[in-house]
């Protein structure tokens, strides 16, 4: 039951994305966009930031994950509501309502808002199609490494265990990163702006498909790596990378 | 994003360590607004390099980089060497008010075939260039700029015109500028290299011949079908309006989307004519070789803005000293060091007439003035105008010759007004006399010229004209 609430959660992440960016043109800077150096720091930060978590107190992790949060969810309200006064107000109580009095859920509403204002964000600030690629694989890349032959994964996930707000999507003992939530919304917000909606859809359904699969895997066929980590990000890549080239040779016929 | 920040961030060590902008992070940012244009179709931006400062951080800024100036002045050049020690002036103090005012102006006449004497002797080795202002006085002026002063111009320009939306990576420009005005071309050239425009150098040629350029389908991939953005000087682009009217043409027959102007006296009738012929926007800008990096745009206001690195002031005609707000004086420039570093200039001056305004409401920034009035002229002073006054109200008259060919001489005390005309007959008479009534004009004897007849008057840089063998073919010359 866990698991299939936090595939719904994940779906309900990347069709609302798609609702957002249907519905909302965030304000852009007033010069530039998001572009390869933007990606390449972020995946600098991916691979520094985890290492960072390890060795801070939980106190200071409790506080970058509340300041993240924060200003993620800051984005993604500022172009829906006016006031200033009113986002603080609405961030600031999601924040320490999760810090204060834990809900059941809330983690996963705060992650899930973050990441549809975050991946649009991206999205409609430029961030080209070859670059999301360049981001999916070097992604891909840390976390196959990272997950499958370093214990590192777990015992951050061990880490994390006893912080109010946790990047990630967690149902029971079913858990979904945000970073690898974020890519596939990403990769869908793109589509449906680069490509069309029809394509987004498709990859949409063959991304859930993918981690309902892994799910199922790890359930039923090889439930001792329950208790690990599962690199979930190639596995989304891989589906992308497809409908990217299958975009672009339909292009050149076209 | 993270590219801005780091190009901002470098402008900033680069401004505190050295003073200098560094060309290569402002080409950074040229090419972010070019990527910018491509990806969202972004026409223009209010962002800019340079800090816009509050009047009273400007006032600040402006003392203590007017006194390091000063300073580098009086060490390195023979001009200011010479006069800051003849005029007992202490370079130290010169971030006082008082002792400022105290410095001598210095005027086209003082600087115009000695620009030797004003050359940073320290700049060794470094590439000099001599540019020619295309001035209509005689002998032209000129300045020398160093390497660092030509990069740094050109990615500024380039930033200027694309952050304002002038010239875009699309366009296909149309340089009609005096060949002389070296500098002045290269940079537009330097500009559209760096933004991806195509342009070319038609010059000051005979105006069916620019018309032609104007109106040639040319098939460059990514630019747009015909030539689309004119940057040259109000009388010439007036030259063009009234040929082309002559010749049959309209707007259609053009893709022209911007002119972009220079060098003269743009009145609000020509404004008006050459945005009605050729169905586009007309940008006025300030921009004097002797002055650069000082350059000015015209707000929606009618005000001139000028870009910071240096003190704008406006100073009494006879006195020197400030004016009051609301009042008219000179305009009165000081190039700060180091960005200004070939030829170093305190307190000059090139002769254009200003008012002091309080500020400006529309936004732009930058220190400010109203729009240029015109040249200093004891004749037009004498009777309380300005050129610009006297330009708005002789074109008002129809039948009057355009561009404008006219002046305002004292003969025996008397004002005698030559002014060249389509047709010579009472109604133009009385239409000119009425125009200068409105200004306050009467007993003037007015001295009517067809367009054929020469005869003396304000000099327009339209009549600059280079020939070509088709031009002279064309007059039967050849």
């Amino acid at each position: 039951m866990n698991s299939l609430i936090a595939l719904g959660l994940f779906a309900v992440t990347q069709v609302g994305s798609i609702i957002y960016d249907r519905f909302v043109k965030v304000e852009l800077p007033p010069v530039g966009r998001v572009n390869w150096i933007d990606v390449l720091f972020i995946l600098a930060m991916l691979n520094v930031f985890p290492f960072l978590l390890l060795v801070l107190p939980s106190y200071l992790i409790l506080l970058l994950f509340a300041f993240s949060f924060a200003s993620g969810l800051y984005y993604a309200f500022r172009p829906l509501i006016r006031q200033r006064v009113i986002i603080f107000l609405l961030v600031a109580g999601l924040i320490l309502t999760q810090i204060l009095n834990p809900m059941k859920y809330l983690n996963d509403v705060i992650v899930m808002i973050t990441v549809v204002g975050i991946s649009v964000l991206y999205v409609q600030s430029g961030l080209r199609m070859n670059e999301l690629v360049l981001l999916g694989i070097g992604y891909s890349i840390y976390d196959l490494i990272i997950g499958m032959f370093t214990p590192f994964l777990s015992q951050l996930t061990l880490k994390l265990t006893n912080i109010q707000i946790a990047p990630a999507i967690i149902v029971g003992n079913f858990a979904i990163g945000a970073a690898d939530v974020l890519l596939v919304s990403l990769y869908v917000v793109a589509l449906k702006q680069k490509a069309n909606i029809r394509l987004a859809a498709a990859y949409l359904i063959l991304s859930i498909l993918v981690v309902a699969f892994i799910f199922f895997y790890l359930l039923v066929v090889a439930p001792s790596l329950l208790a690990n980590s599962f690199p979930l990000a190639p596995w989304i890549t891989i589906p992308f990378l497809i409908f990217v080239g299958f975009q672009k040779i339909n292009k050149r016929r076209s | 994003m993270l590219e801005v920040s780091f190009y901002m961030a470098w402008i900033a060590v680069s401004r505190i360590l050295t003073g200098k902008y560094p060309p290569r992070a402002i080409n950074g940012l040229v090419k972010v607004l070019v990527d910018d244009f491509h990806t969202f179709k972004r026409r223009k931006t209010n962002f800019s390099f340079a800090i816009s400062p509050d009047e009273e951080t400007q006032s600040t800024i402006n003392r203590h980089m007017r006194k390091r100036t000063a300073k580098v002045a009086f060490e390195t050049t023979v001009f200011y060497h010479d006069l800051l020690k003849r005029e007992n002036i202490d370079v130290n103090k010169l971030d006082e008010d008082e002792e400022f005012s105290k410095v001598p102006v210095t005027k086209a006449a003082d600087f115009r075939g000695k620009e030797e004497k004003f050359v940073n002797q320290k700049l060794k080795n470094h590439l000099l260039f001599f540019t020619s202002t295309g001035t209509t006085a005689y002998p032209p002026s000129g300045i020398w700029v160093s390497k660092y002063e030509m990069d740094f111009l050109a990615a500024a320009g380039a930033f200027s015109y694309l952050a304002q939306g002038m010239i875009l990576p699309d366009d296909i420009v149309q340089i009609s500028i005096c060949s002389r005005a070296a500098l002045s071309n290269w940079l537009t050239i330097e500009a559209c290299r760096r933004i991806g425009a195509a342009c070319y150098l038609s010059g000051l040629v005979d105006p069916v011949e620019s018309l032609l350029d104007l109106s040639k389908i040319r098939k460059i991939p990514g630019k747009k079908e015909k030539a689309s953005v004119i940057i040259s000087y109000p009388s010439y682009v007036e030259s063009l309006v009234r040929t082309g009217k002559e010749q049959g043409y309209s707007a259609e027959d053009f893709g022209v989307e911007r002119i972009i102007l220079v060098g003269e006296i743009l009145t609000k009738n020509a404004k008006k004519r050459m945005e009605d012929f050729f169905n586009c926007e007309v940008h006025e800008t300030y921009n004097c070789s002797e002055l650069i990096p000082i350059a000015g745009v015209v707000c929606p206001e009618g005000n001139l803005h000028f870009s910071g690195d240096g003190q704008i002031e406006v100073v009494d005609l006879e006195t020197f000293e400030e004016v009051a707000p609301g009042e008219e004086g000179l305009l009165c420039v000081t190039p700060f060091y180091p960005i200004r570093q070939g030829t170093l200039l305190l307190r000059y001056t090139p002769g254009d007439i200003v008012k002091k305004i309080d500020g400006c409401d529309c936004g732009l920034g930058g220190q400010v003035t109203s729009n240029i009035c015109g040249k200093y002229d004891p004749v037009l002073m004498k009777y309380g105008i300005n050129r610009r006054s006297l330009m708005e109200a002789l074109e008002s008259a129809p039948e009057v010759f355009l561009p404008l060919r006219a002046s305002l001489v004292d003969d025996e005390d008397k004002a005698v007004l030559h002014i060249c005309v389509s047709a010579k007959n009472d109604n133009i008479v009385d239409a000119i006399y009425h125009e200068l009534g409105k200004l306050g004009l009467k007993d003037v004897e007015l001295v009517l010229h067809l367009p054929d007849e020469p005869f003396s008057h304000y000099p327009n840089r339209c009549e600059m004209l280079e020939y070509t063998y088709h031009h002279l073919r064309r007059k039967g010359l050849l």
